[in-house]
């Protein structure tokens, strides 16, 4: 089921696949797949590049499973997996040349949660125009930077976790993730008069 | 009228303000004003003929002889002066020549000198500008005299 | 005080905690405090606190059913083809390390600055170390009839100046 986090369950399924099972493995993909694709998907931002870093993600977990030793769970794992093709995406991307932002591509309608209600004060966070502003703030953020605070704010891991998943020091987290902020906050700034 | 010649002297201040700013460094003294070099002038006769080597060359005649393969070094002369920047010293050398040394620039430990060496009737054998750590010495040679030929070695402190 | 000293002392990065939600409750009261005082500050703890909410609430995105349902038969296909990109990781780029390190950019920057005016200088000034034996012969000039010869010999500390002279001098 997606989303689900069983890390008992996981282990097992784990310790199947490692040794060759192919239909535990099967079970593991669908149980992380939409939460690999949204974490590639905030970083990249595109939908077909975060498509193929997801699956390349767990095409690169299976290869890896044997020297999984279970100090950390599936989806951490996985986490630090996901994140790291889709930094090296981004970079790739990037180094290429200029891509047009495509408010298409970036915001999707298709697969979307509804969190708020119509009437909720706070549903004006729904509209395109807070969407098209954040995105662009986020399309600033250097790639590390923009991991950092997709795992932080859109998948609410700790420190630690984060820590793991990007290969890197607390302290190091902890600044990416003031950074990020403040260029988000500087890009909402000239706006929040037109948003209250 | 008396805007406008308001705003005239205030363009004035300004046009002074900034000659100030960007002229007077110009005419600030740069680096070694007032300070004057020593200056030594050894005159060497060197030649392949007995005579052997001068004891009053010190120090100098080991390289000399690691430099050249004359038989005989003799020292003629060994004048000291002092010049300030761009100011010249000169010494008269065998042969009505005439040796000129100006220091160009002058810098804690080095300097910048301009040796030219004049031929008699005052024509120029060569004309030289040489960077001297302080305790150095260049020479400066070739010009024949009697059997052999001269060599100045130049040093400044 | 001047909205500018409150980036001092860590208070800018306290401030972005506190909109996060992720500021101890014993610093709380001091940030309340500074923020009743400072309208800048204000403003930008509200625009930290939409963009997060914003974030939380309005970017998850899953597959749809068409993807969700190739997805499998695709990650399947790729391991069973050896499609395991052993690619090396691509390099930050400057950019990135200067975001990850803004002092070492603004160390740089001053670094490149001194280098620069440093260079400048120097080329106007007429000093540059002079070698081993403390003479550097800058620039020679003989009578049109004459030769010159410049050379160390080995062995021997002395830099030489020789002439050849035309026999008619």
């Amino acid at each position: 089921m997606p989303g689900s986090e069983e890390p008992g369950a996981d282990r097992a399924l784990v310790e199947r696949a490692a040794r060759g099972d192919r239909e535990a493995f099967g079970l593991l993909v669908r149980r992380h797949q939409d939460r690999v694709f949204n974490v590639a998907y905030q970083v990249v931002r595109n939908r077909e590049d975060a498509l193929d870093v997801a699956q390349d993600a767990f095409v690169k977990a299976f290869a890896s499973l044997p020297s999984f030793k279970g100090e950390a769970s599936f989806s951490t794992w996985t986490h630090r997996i996901v994140v790291n093709l889709a930094i090296d995406c981004l970079r790739r991307r990037r180094r290429a040349g200029p891509t047009e932002y495509d408010d298409r591509k970036a915001a999707p309608e298709e697969g979307e949660a509804r969190l708020a209600a119509p009437d909720d004060p706070q549903s004006a966070l729904e509209t395109r125009q807070i969407r098209s502003i954040l995105a662009r703030g986020i399309e600033a953020l250097p790639p590390l930077h923009r991991a950092v605070l997709i795992l932080r704010e859109v998948e609410g891991l700790s420190y630690e976790e984060i820590a793991r998943a990007v290969g890197c020091s607390l302290g190091t987290v902890m600044s990416r993730l003031f950074h990020a902020r403040r260029k988000l906050q500087k890009v909402m700034e000239p706006n929040l008069d037109d948003l209250r | 009228m008396r805007s406008s010649r308001a705003s005239f002297g205030q363009g004035l201040r300004w046009r002074f303000l900034l000659l100030g700013i960007f002229g007077v460094p110009l005419f600030l003294p740069g680096p070694g004003w007032g300070q004057a070099v020593s200056l030594q002038a050894q005159v060497i006769y060197a030649a392949n003929q007995s005579g052997g080597v001068d004891s009053r060359l010190g120090n100098l005649a080991e390289n000399l002889q690691k430099t050249f393969r004359y038989s005989m070094y003799q020292l003629l002369d060994a004048p000291k002066g002092s010049a300030a920047l761009n100011q010249t010293w000169s010494v008269t050398l065998p042969d009505s020549r005439l040796l000129e040394i100006t220091p160009t620039a002058i810098q804690e430990g080095q300097y910048n000198l301009t040796v030219h060496v004049h031929g008699s009737g005052g024509k120029s054998l060569v004309n030289t500008v040489v960077r001297l750590r302080r305790g150095s010495t260049v020479l400066v040679g070739g010009s024949s005299y009697q059997q052999g030929v001269l060599i100045i070695a130049i040093s400044a402190n | 005080m001047a909205h500018w000293l409150h980036r001092l002392g860590g208070r800018g990065r306290r401030l972005a905690a506190y909109a996060a939600g992720e500021l101890p409750p014993a610093e709380r009261s001091s940030v309340e405090i500074a923020l009743a005082a400072c309208p800048v500050c204000r403003r930008e703890v509200e625009a930290c606190r939409l963009a997060s909410l914003a974030l939380r609430k309005s970017s998850r995105v899953g597959l749809t059913a068409e993807e969700a349902a190739a997805f499998l038969p695709e990650v399947n296909r790729r391991i069973d083809h050896g499609q395991v990109r052993a690619t090396r990781p691509a390099r930050p780029d400057l950019r990135e390390i200067l975001w990850d390190h803004p002092r070492l950019g603004l160390a740089s920057a001053f670094a490149a600055a001194l280098m620069i005016v440093g260079l400048t200088l120097s080329q106007w000034g007429p000093f540059v170390t002079t070698p081993g034996n403390g003479v550097e012969v800058v620039s020679v000039d003989v009578d049109e009839d004459g030769s010159v010869m410049v050379f160390e010999a080995p062995g021997s500390t002395l830099k030489v100046i020789w002439v050849f002279e035309n026999s008619s001098s």
